[in-house]
């Protein structure tokens, strides 16, 4: 039995984390989550929007992206980007908590013809995946279990910070040390090497605009993966995913080090796990650091 | 039992540690009969699972061997251990108690010799060390237990294992057919002594209870130094037993947390104080690190903090620690920020020590009794007239031992308003 | 009476305290600080921070105004969130800190406009206003020569290799960039909310000076 919800892809569903788009796509349906797209959804504003313009022009993006999910009825607000999902549940919450703020963005919301009650409810795809479809319906969909593949589980901040261990936020794992991931990899018959950086910062934001300001923060989390002997780091944040792959040259030029280690997204192993092509489907051909164990697990 | 008049004049005390003790003798040295209930094998509650306790630093037993005394000597006391409250019905004056108990297998008759315990070849978690070692299936909960018998796990019964343990007790005292029970009793009041727990360090997550090897909590740090410990009194890492010569106290570990306990448990700041001097005893060489908000060691026991506050090797850093992780040597490393130097440190450590607050035990206990509680679940005594619900020791909020004694004695003087109100009725 | 008391030169001013209270989102909460330190501690770039939240907590207690908004502590925040939740008093570190870069940019402090997250920010907008959405390969390109012709070219070239690379795996977008369908639509509304921002704005400026 499948269930719908109204999905929100962002940003970099477009461009720097296609890859994860498309392998949730692939999955989506096996899951039985029916993912229906916000019609003519913006750009939710990250976290440099409300230094540009302010608070409430922020929000004010989030808002219309929450009155057109609201077009198409009461289904739950998912999205599978970290910083997606907490500008938007934020915004959200802010809608319910604050009757003035509710009220101004209204008043711009109007100038499109356009109000927001505050009556969804914003969810992560993994809090969804967790709670709704069960580790347990994931391992069902398991045909090609990826037996003696390693996996470092990172879960990285923005997916569980600061909402995860909050009513509205599902209440599904804890801050410090969650455990879906480990579910999850375990789930597609991977093994989840013990991660003490499970939740470490990659530098966020910061890592984008400087660079060498973070290049530590992930060089300890390459460190740990190399010393637990990882095929992989899978994690479900697109900007944990983009930095770590794309600074890995950068980090070997300034440290010395030789890391080649692919960084691929909890679904990808899914949809390889679910026995689904792993180029198109779990868009694995989209790796800057080719994840070639994986690849030929999927191909065999 | 009946429920006739004289019922109405009898107390009942729930729970069997120094307060619910303190209680239930001075009420029956002032002419009241009192019926003791202590939901463990034996009475002493948590104070008996201490090392040493301040302010004199005297052993367990001296607080709690002379009020064993006073207890065997009034005729007016009945002690029911392995019980607990089922139901109350009824009004001040005129309470009906239902009391459950769970199966000991051992008579009254047994004289404590322990061959049953070297018949019994299974092993359990050892209650009385929190689990730190193990004892037989048959066994006495400690030196000190009162009564003075044993108990059979109920995990071996049924087993070929128990009638060999049966077979082993030369007075016949045990019983593999003992069974639950339940029984009513009125009384006119309800003195509810029930204590508290170690707040569970494992849901402080960054502090790593349970995944960092060599992070204890307090309680734990009282068994390791106690001569009736696992370690027979030797400080030493759970994980390797090396000597725990540089050890970290971290203060408020959930205490002061709105995610946690949000109240001071008061006894923490001390605590950690009295197991800094533990340390110093045992090796010369220790180098203590305590880190807190602020230290809280509450009027007469200034001294004691000023003491050690003069001692070179007990250092005291302001900082509530942001992390507790496995260093790179294995070591456990305490991550932060010194608050007053603007620091940032990683320190490791033998060993680290969370200061747990306590939390009212059974938060959930009496679902069926109607126990008015404050927000973080202690009970609240009635303070404008009297009620026959009354509240001592740790039940009524974190206290040390001798609050609590002192609030068993006003609460006894309590009960015994409320029965002759109860009586004017 | 008072002869015999010292003159004493600074007071404390709660000016600037109920300020940040009243309009620093969160800012309320700030009386709850008990400056145990947790979040400064917890801080993954709490090194390079010249303050890091609780002192520049205190210093908004102490009236420290200027130090506060000229301060490194807000930029360098990475917006982790583990400070927040690891607050025992309910703070919301990250999002005051969040809200108070966004005062310091209003304020006009020089330090806050060049900071590279503010350029960053700007070039995101600029994405966000025109065409609904981020063009990752534009803001970026904003960013770099928003510093200068010079500065720009010297970041492009370091970070050349990186985006051939994501272009070769699909993953920045090449051509036109992408809009959304009713930029009209957004595009009044965002003018709107800049619109009710400054006049709530003017608003807590005329609180505080009465
Ligand atoms: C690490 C640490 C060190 C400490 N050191 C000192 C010290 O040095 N000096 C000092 O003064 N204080 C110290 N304390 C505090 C001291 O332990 C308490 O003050 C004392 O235990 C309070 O006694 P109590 O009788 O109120 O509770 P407890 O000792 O908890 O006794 C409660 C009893 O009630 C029983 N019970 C619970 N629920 C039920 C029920 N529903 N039915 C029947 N029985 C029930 C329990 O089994 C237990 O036996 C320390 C505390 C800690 C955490
Ligand atoms: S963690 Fe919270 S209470 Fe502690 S210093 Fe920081 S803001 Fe203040």
């Amino acid at each position: 039995m499948s269930k719908s919800y109204t999905y929100y892809p962002g940003c970099t569903s477009r461009s720097s984390s296609m890859h994860l788009e498309k392998s949730l796509r692939a999955i989506a349906p096996k899951l039985g989550m029916e993912l229906n797209e916000i019609e003519d959804w913006n750009c939710c504003g990250t976290s440099v929007g409300h230094i540009a313009e302010g608070r409430l022009p922020n929000a004010a993006l989030s808002a219309r992206n929450l009155a057109l999910a609201k077009d198409r009825g009461e289904d739950d607000v998912v999205t599978a980007c970290a910083a997606c999902f907490i500008h938007t549940h934020d915004a959200n919450e802010q809608i319910r908590e604050d009757e003035g703020f509710k009220a101004d963005l209204n008043e711009a919301l109007a100038e499109a013809g356009q109000a927001y009650d505050g009556s969804l409810l914003v969810r992560h795809v993994c809090e969804v995946m967790v709670k709704d479809v069960g580790v347990d319906a994931i391992k069902a969909q398991v045909t090609n279990p990826l037996t003696g593949l390693k996996v470092a589980g990172w879960t990285g901040c923005q997916t569980v910070r600061p909402f995860a261990a909050t009513e509205r936020g599902g209440m599904f794992d804890d801050f410090d040390d969650p455990k879906f991931m480990r579910d999850f990899i375990e789930a597609c018959g991977a093994e989840a090497v013990e991660f003490a950086n499970n939740t470490s910062c990659c530098g966020g934001s910061v890592a984008v605009i400087s660079p060498q300001k973070s290049l530590q923060l992930m060089k300890t989390i390459l460190d740990e993966a190399k010393e637990r002997e990882a095929d992989c780091v899978a994690t479900p944040c697109p900007l944990c995913q983009q930095n770590l792959e794309m600074y890995q040259d950068l980090i070997n030029k300034e440290f010395g080090t030789d890391f080649q280690i692919p960084v691929v997204f909890y679904s990808q192993l899914m949809a390889v796990a679910f026995g689904l092509n792993p180029l198109t489907d779990a868009a694995l051909n989209q790796q800057m650091i080719p994840a070639t164990k994986l690849v030929e697990m999927g191909t065999k | 039992m009946s429920n006739g008049k004289l019922s109405s004049r009898t107390i009942l005390v729930v729970g069997g540690g120094i307060a619910g003790i303190s209680a239930t003798v001075e009420a029956a040295e002032a002419g009241y009969e009192v019926v003791l209930v202590e939901s463990s094998p034996t009475l002493g509650g948590r104070v008996a699972q201490l090392n040493r306790y301040f302010p004199k630093l005297c052993q367990p037993t001296c607080g709690l061997e002379i009020n064993y005394q006073r207890i065997k000597k009034n005729r007016a006391i009945k002690v029911y251990t392995m019980t607990s409250v089922g139901k109350v019905e009824g009004e001040t004056g005129n309470f009906t108690v239902s009391l459950n108990t769970r199966p000991r297998f051992v008579k009254a008759n047994c004289t404590a010799c322990g061959d049953c315990a070297g018949a019994a070849e299974s092993e359990i978690d050892n209650p009385f060390n929190y689990g730190m070692d193990k004892t037989k299936a048959a066994y006495l909960p400690h030196a000190m237990a009162f009564p003075l018998r044993y108990v059979i796990d109920p995990s071996v019964i049924g087993s070929p294992e128990a009638e060999k343990i049966k077979a082993s007790c030369t007075v016949d005292a045990v019983d593999l057919e003992d069974k639950e029970g339940s029984f009513e009793i009125g009384v006119g009041a309800i003195i509810w002594a029930t204590g508290w727990q170690p707040y569970g360090a494992e849901k402080i997550t960054q502090y790593g209870y349970g995944e960092v090897a060599d992070v204890i909590n307090n309680v734990e740090m009282e068994r390791l130094a106690a001569m009736n410990g696992p370690t027979a009194g030797r400080i030493v890492r759970p994980s390797d037993g090396k000597e725990a010569k540089r050890v970290a106290f971290i203060q408020c570990a959930g205490s002061r947390d709105e995610k946690h306990l949000p109240y001071c448990s008061r006894i923490c700041c001390l605590g950690s104080l009295k197991h800094a001097a533990y340390l110093r005893e045992q090796y010369a060489d220790a180098e203590i690190d305590i880190y807190y908000i602020d230290i809280r060691a509450h009027d007469k026991l200034e001294g004691f903090y000023q003491k050690l506050k003069n001692d070179p090797q007990v250092n005291f850093i302001k900082s509530k620690p942001g992390s507790i992780v496995r260093g790179e040597s294995g070591d456990p490393t305490v991550k932060g920020e010194n608050t007053i130097t603007r620091e940032i440190y990683a320190n490791s450590y033998d060993l680290v020590v969370l200061a747990t607050g306590m939390e009212p035990s059974a938060r959930g206990e009496g679902s069926s009794v109607n126990l008015q509680r404050d927000e973080y679940g202690f009970v609240v005594p009635c303070v404008f007239e009297p009620d026959g619900m009354i509240a001592a020791g740790v039940a009524s909020g974190p206290l040390d031992v001798s609050m609590s004694v002192q609030s068993a004695t006003a609460a006894a003087l309590r009960a015994i308003q409320a029965i002759a109100q109860g009586e004017g009725k | 009476m008072t002869a015999h008391l010292p003159e004493t030169k600074r007071k404390y001013d709660l000016t600037f305290a109920r300020w940040v209270s009243r309009n620093v989102h969160g800012g309320d909460k700030l009386n709850m600080c008990m400056q145990c330190g947790v979040c400064s501690g917890s801080c993954p770039l709490g090194e390079q921070m010249d303050y890091g939240p609780r002192r520049l907590f205190m210093m908004i207690r102490a009236g420290m105004k200027d130090e506060v908004m000229k301060s490194d502590t807000i930029w360098n925040c990475v917006a982790c969130y583990r400070s927040e939740v690891r607050c025992p008093r309910g703070v919301p570190v990250t999002h005051i800190l969040d809200s108070l870069s966004v005062v310091a940019v209003r304020e006009g402090y020089a330090e806050a406009k060049n900071a590279e997250t503010t350029r960053f920010a700007k070039a995101f907008w600029w994405s966000a206003k025109k065409f609904g959405l981020t063009d990752e390969r534009l803001v970026t390109a904003l960013y770099y020569f928003s510093g200068g012709i010079g500065e720009g070219i010297r970041k492009g070239m370091a970070n050349q290799k990186i985006a051939l690379r994501m272009i070769g795996k699909k993953r920045m977008h090449v051509g036109m960039p992408r809009k959304i369908k009713r930029r009209g639509e957004l595009k009044k509304i965002l003018a709107k909310a800049v619109e009710i921002e400054n006049r709530n704005d003017a608003a807590a400026g005329e609180e505080v000076k009465s």
